[in-house]
């Protein structure tokens, strides 16, 4: 891995990314700004199922309108972190954070995708009664990736010992 | 008291210190900051759409920003918290850097823009509240809301690249030496 | 027909918003560094003996800065003007730093020591101490035989593992 990472550091498209100065922030800056479409969708639809908000409106009606977003803002972030990651892979793959996050942000989008087939089908009739511990589970799970992001910067104030990059 | 010198007692206390010598304060502090800070834009977000009509009219206006505004300032209030503590941790390094002065402008844009619409536009809210648009002003004032945050997000990712370096040699500091 | 227009409108409000921030980051930032090794050239690498002016004990990255020594290691390079020229050398965060020694406490001014570092993409006299690089303290003021550095300078402190590299130009 550490190999691949080296290599990809040097290709000509990852040197661009690490040498033109306004990239890597203007990547970071849009990567931010969709954390909040991204999460707060989700929040969105966590607070309908907890019976926080909307609770005029069938959990459907607020799937449909947020959902588009959150999977949309995913899209944009993938892009956006996947050249962060072209740009300087040997950082990412040497952050515990990184890899703890990539399996987060799997088991999180799996989660979403099922969580939102299984309620919107479900339209009118009463929300089954996991409903909310799987809202919470998955606004806790965003909550950890949104966290382990911030800190792939300092692996090693954050994980000590753990840390890929000592 | 001048505002360097309040810049300077804040850089001297002892969140500032706490801030510098806990390893952990601050990738948590920052954290939570963005945490926050995308709370409160994508709150925002969803009520100044709405002002532009997205998705529909049909759900009152008061309604929609009713049940989010107690969460954006929720999260308003936990930014401005994480945000004072990583300010105050390099407090004269951020008071004369230019990313940092203008986030402050873009906030106090963010504030002032809301304060019209609320004092103003928000008087005939009763003639657009559902199932009409809303007002020019009123879509001005969500369009405007929606470039202001995003302006200051980037902003705010600019500070942590732009901090620069004061290359200045303290007074008492001889380099006039031969060895 | 409604909703496309709509779309249309939403479209246009994010695409200038994301325009607008954009420009106002460029017109925030003449000079760039920081957080990421983005910002520097990792392919160059610079090695100094130089004396202490200042340690700024900044909370995301503490920073260095110090008047490189000459060949002779008699004094400070100066520059057209006569003034010293001074170089900064950033690494990780205050408290991460601390827990090595190296603070303000432990590199007060005057004190000489050596490194290697990788610099600034921009030119400025500044630069990243990379991933664990070595420091090197000279005791006293004791500065090193020409053309040595501190490692070379019996009783030195040693920050890190290693020793210090080759220069290396781009």
């Amino acid at each position: 891995m550490r190999e691949l990472a080296e290599w990809l550091q040097g290709t000509p498209f990852s040197v661009t990314i690490q040498s033109v100065s306004w990239v890597v922030p203007l990547l970071q800056s849009i990567h931010i700004v969709t954390i909040g479409v991204v999460f707060v969708s989700s929040f969105m639809i966590a607070l309908r199922v907890l019976g926080r908000i909307r609770t005029d409106e069938p959990f459907a009606a607020v799937w449909r309108q947020f959902s588009p977003w959150l999977w949309g803002g995913l899209c944009v972030m993938a892009v956006t972190g996947g050249l962060l990651v072209v740009g300087e892979p040997v950082r990412e793959a040497t952050s515990l954070s990184f890899w703890l996050k990539m399996a987060l942000l799997v088991i999180a989008v799996a989660g979403t995708a099922l969580f939102g087939r299984s309620l919107a089908a479900a339209a009118r009739v009463e929300l089954p009664s996991g409903a909310k511990g799987a809202a919470i589970a998955l606004l806790v799970l965003w909550i950890a990736i949104i966290f382990l992001g911030r800190a792939i910067a300092y692996d090693v104030e954050v994980w000590g010992r753990l840390s890929l990059s000592a | 008291m001048d505002l360097a010198s309040i810049v300077d007692s804040i850089y001297a206390s002892g969140a500032a210190e706490w801030m510098r010598t806990s390893v952990k304060a601050m990738p948590i502090v920052e954290a939570i900051h963005v945490m926050a800070a995308a709370t409160v834009f994508g709150t925002v977000l969803v009520v100044d759409l709405r002002l532009l009509g997205f998705p529909s009219t049909q759900r009152p206006f008061t309604r929609v920003s009713g049940e989010l505004l107690k969460w954006t300032w929720a999260a308003f209030v936990v930014a401005v918290i994480t945000g004072g503590l990583m300010f105050a941790a390099n407090a004269p390094t951020y008071y004369v850097n230019t990313a940092f002065r203008l986030k402050m402008l873009a906030l106090l844009g963010a504030g002032l823009n809301m304060a019209v619409f609320h004092t103003i536009t928000c008087r005939t809210i009763r003639a657009w509240d559902q199932g009409v648009p809303a007002p020019l002003a009123g879509r001005i004032a969500g369009a405007a809301s929606i470039l202001i945050w995003v302006t200051l997000i980037f902003l705010a990712r600019w500070i942590g690249f732009t901090k620069g370096y004061n290359f200045d040699v303290p007074q008492d500091v001889n380099l006039d030496f031969t060895f | 027909m409604k909703t496309k227009v709509q779309h249309r409108v939403v479209g246009a409000v994010l695409a200038t918003s994301v325009a607008v921030a954009t420009t106002a980051m460029m017109l925030a930032a003449p000079a760039w560094a920081h957080h990421s090794f983005a910002a520097y050239n990792m392919e160059v690498t610079k090695v100094f003996t130089g004396v202490v002016t200042r340690v700024n004990p900044d909370a995301n990255h503490l920073q260095i800065f110090f008047a490189p020594m000459n060949e002779e290691r008699k004094n400070v390079i100066r520059g057209e003007d006569g003034k010293p020229i001074i170089w900064a050398v950033e690494m990780a965060g205050s408290a991460q730093a601390a827990k090595e020694g190296i603070s303000v406490n432990t590199f007060p001014p005057g004190t000489i020591f050596s490194m290697a570092l990788h610099p600034l993409r921009d030119g400025r006299p500044a630069g990243t101490r990379g991933r664990e690089g070595v420091i090197f303290k000279c005791p006293g003021r004791k500065p090193p035989a020409p053309g040595k550095h501190c490692d070379s300078v019996e009783g030195h402190t040693q920050y890190g593992t290693g020793s210090l590299p080759p220069e290396k130009k781009e």
